[in-house]
């Protein structure tokens, strides 16, 4: 005898009796409902926020970065602004014209990091 | 319509979908009858063992790491509650008892005996193997998995599952013989 061919275990086949199987089934799911109805608990739901709350910092981030970077320059162009008007100011009202040094800290003013 | 992978059913129990924890039962409550089965070497525990691992497993969804590996997972968790049931139910003494059972009940008088009585003689023949190949035996040629999904699903290699199902057919098919001669 050819020993590739199957071993004839229908009688082990709950098909047999497909009634009694079709309730095994049915009662499982039964069971699976009341698991599925008892919801998640607070601890699983927060670790199932864990991925999308990481998305969301990381894509604040990304935008959030380059903005503040972008507001930064633009306020020490202001400062620099600043410092040369008030400059000018004093030398109108006759403190003479500004020292070199006056000159070159003014201009230096948004350049500190 | 394409048949969901056991990923994303998982991930449907997760979110609470019942029809994905059916399509999983369908797809895995018989094999795992037939993985407790091979422990237990009786039907009506085997049937209750694998339903609670199958509620277990619902329960703890969220434990399951590889949900690409569902089957598996679940299967280990029946060897687990199966050996569990024997150790405490002192599955030695109980199988002998189930022995001398099939001894006396032989021959049966009618059509459901007999049924019965041929699922007993299959059920001492294979407790005559140990359980690694009575699983392999159980899940290829009760359930039709291929070598390959026997494999995956118990981690086994192709060739331990190809040399467990050559003996045990082997061993099987001179026990069953034995048995049909003395029946005559």
């Amino acid at each position: 005898m050819n020993e590739n061919e199957r071993i004839d275990l229908s009688a082990l086949d709950p098909d047999r009796d497909p009634q009694h199987w079709q309730r095994v089934l049915a009662e499982t799911m039964a069971r699976v409902d009341g698991v599925l109805a008892q919801g998640e608990d607070p601890f699983a739901t927060i670790a199932g926020w864990r991925r999308p709350l990481l998305i969301a910092a990381a894509a604040a981030i990304a935008v959030l970065v380059p903005v503040e970077l972008a507001l930064e320059v633009k306020e020490r162009e202001a400062e620099q602004v600043q410092r040369l008007v008030s400059l000018a100011t004093e030398w109108e009202h006759g403190e003479g014209p500004p020292s070199t040094a006056a000159f070159l800290r003014a201009l230096a003013a948004g350049d500190r990091p | 319509m394409t048949e969901e992978t056991d990923a994303e059913l998982v991930a449907g129990v997760r979110h609470g979908r019942r029809e994905a924890a059916g399509v999983l039962a369908e797809r895995y409550l018989r094999a795992s009858r037939a993985v407790a089965l091979a422990i237990l070497g009786d039907v009506a525990s085997a049937e209750d063992t694998a339903q609670d691992a199958f509620v277990y497993a619902m329960e703890h969804i969220r434990e399951c790491r590889h949900p690409e590996r569902f089957g598996g997972w679940l299967l280990q968790i029946v060897r687990n509650r199966s050996r569990n049931h024997v150790r405490d139910s002192k599955a030695g003494r109980h199988e002998s008892l189930h022995r001398q059972q099939l001894q006396s009940t032989f021959p049966a008088p009618d059509l459901v005996a007999a049924r019965t009585q041929l699922r007993e003689r299959l059920l001492a023949a294979l407790a005559e193997l140990p359980e690694d190949r009575r699983l392999v035996v159980l899940l290829n040629d009760l359930e039709g998995w291929t070598h390959r999904e026997i494999a995956e699903q118990m981690e086994l290699p192709a060739g331990t599952v190809r040399s467990h199902l050559h003996h045990a057919r082997r061993v099987l098919r001179e026990l069953l013989r034995g048995l049909n001669e003395v029946d005559r």
